[in-house]
């Protein structure tokens, strides 16, 4: 996975990737949760490792003033359809599914101009955050629009507010959500609390608190989309006509993370093939990190996000910790967090999770280790020595995946007839990260798509 | 009429449950009834309410407006006599029916649930509890009636009669100034909020008398709400409409303090109320006071569900009220169904 992590940060023509290399010593901060003994083999690795994959940030484009084209384009689904869809644009490029992910730093005054180039009004609503003014366009039923384009002329709709708390949020259009939510146009906002430094993990929080730390952010922006409906509106604007859609008939048939069905959930970040849709969704974390899951509802009906590998903590519900409010006498409020394996999210509300993975608990060394040798970074002791449990067949016996690396065992490269696997370099362990509603992992009937990712577990460096 | 043997049961029932209960108690009168609402399109449709009986008798039958399916609530006063409830359902349908509210447990059964013998000669349920026959007056009485927000529905075969509107809120305040204990907003800065959903194919067959095993016109014969989906979608039984918008719901008292929503959700489906975008904080689910707020702004409401919500809003706001699931239609017009402005 060396080649392909770095690739996927290098394709990367739409939108800006925060990312960051600092020494592996330093990177957990106060939260190191292992013995000393393990503590002291990380230090001896990082001064040694070789880096193979970054800490990761969401990708997006930051602010605090957007201008956003509200436009029509095709997207792509990984069995061959190609949909008519409306998803916003930042400035002039490509209209996006989904829309541009804005990020913004707490207290920053956020300004959003609309553009609208789509044959019928529309707006955005910014939910969770409070004094959002409008300014510009026509009124409208839930806030003001930007008109159709006139004489050629773009309408234009200009939104205010101050970020003034962190969390994970999301915009969309206020404008017939019934109809133009389905017809794509959402996004995710997310705001970093104050004293985030892209540029220094170890300033990496969720929100103001230290247990919100992360090192690696993953977005999870679901949405859901019955292309019947597309198909008529394309036909509709085609011919210049009404725009009629019965949208109580919705009967999704398609399901996408971060505007992308499986398996293109997990190609590159920016892919050449995918002008529309550039976000990935491939969550890639090292054993003992805290990877930050930031799960959108974003479409009309709720999806139950299962991440297998080890259950995540929920800290965040719509941008507010979950800590209760602090008592008379001051002091922090009880935490309310909770550990769950499937993250219901709902329609027009996120949730923020940290999912951790050491391989604790599986019953056997995942490292392959013989009992005497020194545990691997955020090894579980109570595993180690312990062996696989089960007997390899020989080579002859086997079929291989592209996935395979010659070896169960996390790190570890094993022997593999020609031309055999090849996709996994740095033996990383995988875990299907879907729709727990399981008719949602499909594209239109095609099994596997939709709703359906991987987490990839990379080991912190090789093994002999 | 296949129901007829269990009717008199029912009948008999009723009468005992009368000589059982005196009028102790809050009484509420209460007549399960036809009539029928018309939608933003014109549609009209058959729809069988709870209708309040205004001066709470049988004797004369008129109307007290808004209750029911329209989302008003059946208030119990916060003290005294209003630990026992006692209603009083006259039953002016032609099917059997009866009344059941999820989270007040004080109920005193005086009378077994109805059953019937299906076709491989198996006695079955069809109610939650006991049943008053058509032309009867059941008597449903409960005990230590709690503070909170309720979704009062039918007990009989639910799936048909609350689609058909057999449901109401039912609340009652702590205290005169409080909701639930600990909290502090008075009545003014409250409203109830009762989604609902309206599956017109649903409505025409039982309009037709096509609904259920003995159709008038086989042909077109529906024998379950299962393939039905809703098609309007209300607030307190009305949908948004551009040509005649419902009423703002205009909250009084002190603006500057902290306003409460009564959400509830009588569809067969999930909606998610938004209040205008902002953050709202829920404080109880299901008529039971949370041990924390919970910080909100897309509140999910699953089907019979009822959840509190309290937020300050700017003084003088307009906040649009509506459904994050996008029930926002009137069949195929725009804008319209769950939609709604809360003036502060
Ligand atoms: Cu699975």
């Amino acid at each position: 996975m060396i080649a392909r992590a770095s690739s996927r940060r290098k394709e990367h023509g739409l939108s800006r990737r925060e990312r960051n290399h600092v020494p592996m010593n330093t990177r957990h901060g106060g939260f190191l949760r292992i013995g000393i003994a393990a503590a002291a083999m990380l230090l001896g690795a990082g001064a040694t490792a070789q880096m193979q994959m970054a800490n990761h940030l969401i990708d997006g484009i930051t602010g605090p003033a957007f201008t956003l084209t509200a436009k029509a384009a095709y997207l792509s689904t990984p069995e061959g359809n190609s949909i008519y869809f409306w998803g916003y644009a930042g400035g002039d490029g490509p209209a996006q599914y989904c829309g541009p992910t804005l990020i913004v730093n707490q207290g920053q005054a956020v300004t959003v101009t609309l553009r609208n180039e789509l044959p019928v009004p529309t707006s955005i609503v910014f939910p969770g955050h409070t004094g959002v003014t409008a300014a510009g366009g026509s009124p409208g039923l839930l806030t003001r629009e930007a008109p159709a384009p006139a004489g050629g002329t773009a309408g234009t709709v200009t939104y205010s507010f101050t970020a003034s708390r962190p969390g994970t949020f999301l915009y969309n259009s206020g404008t017939r959500p019934d109809l133009q939510i389905e017809m794509g146009l959402v996004g995710a906002l997310i705001v970093r609390p104050a004293g985030f430094n892209p540029m220094m993990p170890a300033t990496w929080r969720a929100y103001t608190t230290g247990d919100t730390a992360f090192d690696q952010e993953f977005l999870f922006l679901l949405t859901d989309m019955d292309d019947t409906i597309h198909s008529e509106v394309e036909l509709q604007v085609l011919i210049g006509g009404p725009i009629v859609a019965d949208t109580a008939a919705y009967f999704p048939v398609y399901w996408f993370m971060n505007g992308r069905a499986g398996p293109d959930t997990m190609a590159p970040a920016g892919a050449a093939y995918l002008p529309h849709q550039p976000y990935d969704c491939m969550p890639m974390m090292r054993p003992g990190e805290k990877l930050l899951m930031r799960v959108i509802g974003a479409g009309r009906d709720p999806h139950p996000l299962h991440h297998h590998g080890n259950n995540a903590l929920v800290i965040a519900r719509d941008g507010s910790p979950l800590r209760a409010p602090s008592g008379p006498g001051g002091g922090a409020g009880a935490d309310l967090a909770y550990s769950v394996f499937t993250i219901p999210a709902t329609p027009g509300g996120t949730t923020d999770a940290i999912f951790t993975w050491t391989g604790r608990g599986l019953g056997w060394d995942i490292y392959g280790h013989a009992p005497g040798d020194p545990l691997a970074p955020y090894e579980d002791p109570e595993d180690h020595g312990k062996p696989f449990p089960a007997v390899l067949p020989t080579l002859q016996d086997m079929t291989f995946g592209q996935m395979y690396s010659g070896s169960p065992f996390l790190g570890t490269l094993g022997s593999l007839p020609p031309g055999e696997g090849g996709f996994n370099a740095s033996a990383g362990f995988m875990y299907m990260w879907h729709s727990h509603a399981e008719k949602e992992i499909v594209n239109n009937d095609i099994f596997p798509g939709g709703m359906m990712t991987m987490l990839m577990i990379e080991p912190w460096h090789m093994m002999p | 009429m296949k129901y007829a043997s269990l009717n008199n049961l029912a009948l008999l029932c009723a009468l005992c449950f009368l000589g059982a209960n005196t009028s102790r108690g809050v009484d509420i009168y209460v007549r399960a009834e036809k009539t029928s609402l018309t939608l933003p399109d014109g549609k009209t449709v058959e729809m069988w309410g709870f209708i309040r009986d205004a001066d709470n008798n049988f004797a004369t039958l008129e109307t007290t407006a808004g209750y029911g399916f329209q989302g008003r609530s059946i208030e119990i006063p916060p003290t005294g006599a209003g630990n026992t409830l006692v209603i009083r359902l006259f039953n002016r349908l032609d099917v059997p029916t009866s009344v059941v509210i999820p989270g007040q447990n004080g109920y005193a059964a005086a009378a077994p649930h109805a059953t019937f013998v299906d076709d491989l000669g198996r006695t079955r349920a069809r109610s939650f509890v006991a049943e008053t026959a058509p032309g009867a007056v059941g008597v449903y009485q409960w005990n230590n009636v709690a503070a909170g927000t309720y979704l009062l529905h039918s007990g009989s075969h639910a799936a048909l009669q609350v689609q058909m509107g057999l449901y109401s809120p039912l609340t009652r305040q702590q205290s005169n100034t409080s909701p639930y204990p600990g909290v502090q907003i008075p009545a003014s800065r409250q409203a109830t909020l009762l989604f609902s959903e309206i599956a017109p194919d649903v409505h025409d067959a039982v309009q037709e008398g096509n609904y259920g095993p003995t159709p008038v016109d086989p042909a077109r014969q529906m024998t379950s709400t299962m393939h039905s989906r809703p098609r309007y979608f209300l607030i307190n039984g009305v949908a948004y409409s551009q040509a005649a918008p419902p009423p703002d719901i205009v909250l009084g008292g002190n603006r500057n303090n902290p306003l409460m929503l009564r959400l509830l959700n009588a569809g067969l489906d999930a909606h998610v109320p938004v209040v205008g975008g902002l953050p709202v904080s829920a404080i109880a689910e299901d008529g039971a006071l949370y041990r924390y707020p919970r910080e909100q702004s897309a509140v999910f409401l699953p089907a019979l569900k009822t959840t509190d919500v309290v937020l300050t809003a700017p003084v003088g706001a307009r906040l649009p009220v509506y459904d994050r699931r996008l029930g926002l239609v009137n069949d195929t017009q725009s804008p319209g169904g769950m939609l709604v402005y809360v003036q502060n």
